[in-house]
């Protein structure tokens, strides 16, 4: 890569890390993790550099969503358990919703690397049905039924989300079920 | 509930920390990255032949007449290497948590080398080799130019959950060869006995190999214990609750395959220590 492009590349990611890394973090929950994701995704996008440097927003996005149902497919990745119930109750706030944050965040950690990247590609990116599918590289059926079964299994996550879903929007929670 | 999710997405989003020096390191590292690529790629274009030539050379060096060991003809500096392995942020991290301070470098049991030397610094430490996880967590084996020491990690990923040492041993580069039969070094075997039933104990084996190797196993007492090997390196490890298996013999010989993606590459008689096969 000669030096034109070398320094386009990092005028590049200095400028768009942060909103990068708010992406990796929402689809990892660990800082560290997020910056490994990050790192790996420039790392595929700084050798295709020449091909992506007309968007290359999307290719490192897309390269990260890859990446994260990747490594979870890998047997040493270190897989969270999924558990029945959260991991500890959240105590009470005024507003409600450090509360909320809490038992949400907690409730996505029980869904699959795929289902929480749909849910992220969803409602995250707000993206379409179909260009989630196009990211993705799956059929649109494939992602309805994950995101279905993305959101019944937090819905399903434990008293304390449940409780908090009724509490904060009772109309379109329960208009959903 | 959707709303919910976008607006609590949003939220957790918020709670990433872009330090201001993170873009242009993320940058430099992919950048540098990006040239390791091109060059195995442009390597790439003779596999055939390396491939071909390194199966030769390791038959000739690890096979002898009756197919399982022999006195290699070639042997390659098992002992010293000129660059490590880059660490990614996140094994930085872990690095910055399991040393609390730059190591203490044992040389053998001679006493402690410089402090503040090239290498012995927290920042100068690569993670080398992770065992695979078992119940307790793993073992990462990490090293610098000049020694190298294991870090625990809980099965969280935090460190723990034994005592963390902070000695490291330098790489004894004066070992004599016939300590590298077959171009297998050992360069780590210890264990964490806590004197206790009702504490963890682990023991690990960590060592060297030569290039082309990407698993290794040891078999003895009808037990076999397998590990990847990552640029050289690998690490094997044992650990569990109750009383900790002490062997009735300081070492034993065991039966060691080396592996070139499945394709056996040798097979021969190993000693180590034998606290790894013991009940």
């Amino acid at each position: 890569m000669d030096d034109e492009l070398r320094r386009e590349f990092t005028e590049f990611v200095t400028a768009r890390t942060p909103s990068l890394l708010r992406l990796a973090y929402v689809l990892t929950n660990d800082q560290f993790a997020a910056e490994d994701l990050l790192q790996n995704a420039l790392s595929r996008s700084a050798v295709r550099w020449r091909h992506i440097r007309q968007s290359p927003e999307a290719y490192v996005r897309k390269a990260m969503y890859h990446e994260q149902i990747s490594r979870w497919r890998s047997p040493r990745w270190g897989r969270e358990s999924v558990q029945a119930g959260l991991p500890e109750a959240t105590g009470a706030d005024p507003a409600g919703e450090v509360d909320l944050k809490l038992a949400v965040s907690h409730a996505l950690r029980l869904l699959t690397p795929h289902q929480r990247a749909v849910v992220v590609l969803r409602y995250f990116e707000d993206l379409p049905e179909a260009e989630v599918a196009r990211v993705l590289g799956c059929g649109v059926g494939t992602v309805r039924s994950q995101n279905a079964r993305a959101l019944a299994r937090l819905r399903a996550a434990g008293p304390t989300l449940a409780a908090l879903l009724e509490e904060q929007l009772p109309d379109q929670v329960r208009g959903r079920r | 509930m959707t709303d919910l999710l976008s607006r609590t997405l949003q939220q957790l989003a918020d709670e990433a920390e872009a330090a201001p020096h993170l873009g242009p390191r993320l940058a430099e590292t992919a950048l540098h990255r990006a040239v390791r690529v091109r060059r195995r790629r442009v390597a790439a274009g003779g596999t055939g032949l390396i491939t071909a030539g390194i199966a030769v050379a390791l038959a000739a060096t690890w096979s002898g007449p009756d197919g399982t060991t022999a006195a290699p003809r070639h042997r390659t500096p098992m002992s010293r290497f000129t660059s490590l392995p880059a660490n990614s942020p996140a094994q930085l991290a872990f690095i910055r948590a399991c040393l609390t301070r730059d190591p203490t470098i044992m040389i053998g049991s001679n006493g402690a080398f410089g402090s503040g030397r090239p290498g012995t610094r927290v920042a100068d430490f690569r993670i080398l080799a992770t065992s695979e996880p078992d119940a307790l967590g793993r073992t990462v084996w990490v090293g610098s130019t000049v020694a190298h020491l294991p870090c625990y990690q809980d099965k969280r990923g935090r460190p723990g959950p034994f005592k963390q040492s902070l000695t490291a041993h330098a790489w004894n580069v004066e070992l004599p060869l016939s300590n590298f039969p077959n171009n297998v070094s050992t360069d780590n075997q210890e264990g964490f006995d806590p004197g206790t039933p009702s504490k963890a104990w682990e023991m690990h084996l960590a060592g060297r190999t030569a290039p082309g190797v990407t698993r290794i196993t040891f078999t003895a007492r009808g037990k076999t214990l397998s590990a990847d090997v990552t640029d050289h390196f690998f690490i094997v490890r044992r650990a569990g609750y109750g009383r900790f298996p002490k062997p009735t013999q300081p070492f034993i010989t065991t039966t060691t395959r080396l592996y070139d993606h499945g394709h056996l590459l040798a097979s021969f008689p190993f000693t180590v220590g034998a606290m790894l096969f013991s009940n």
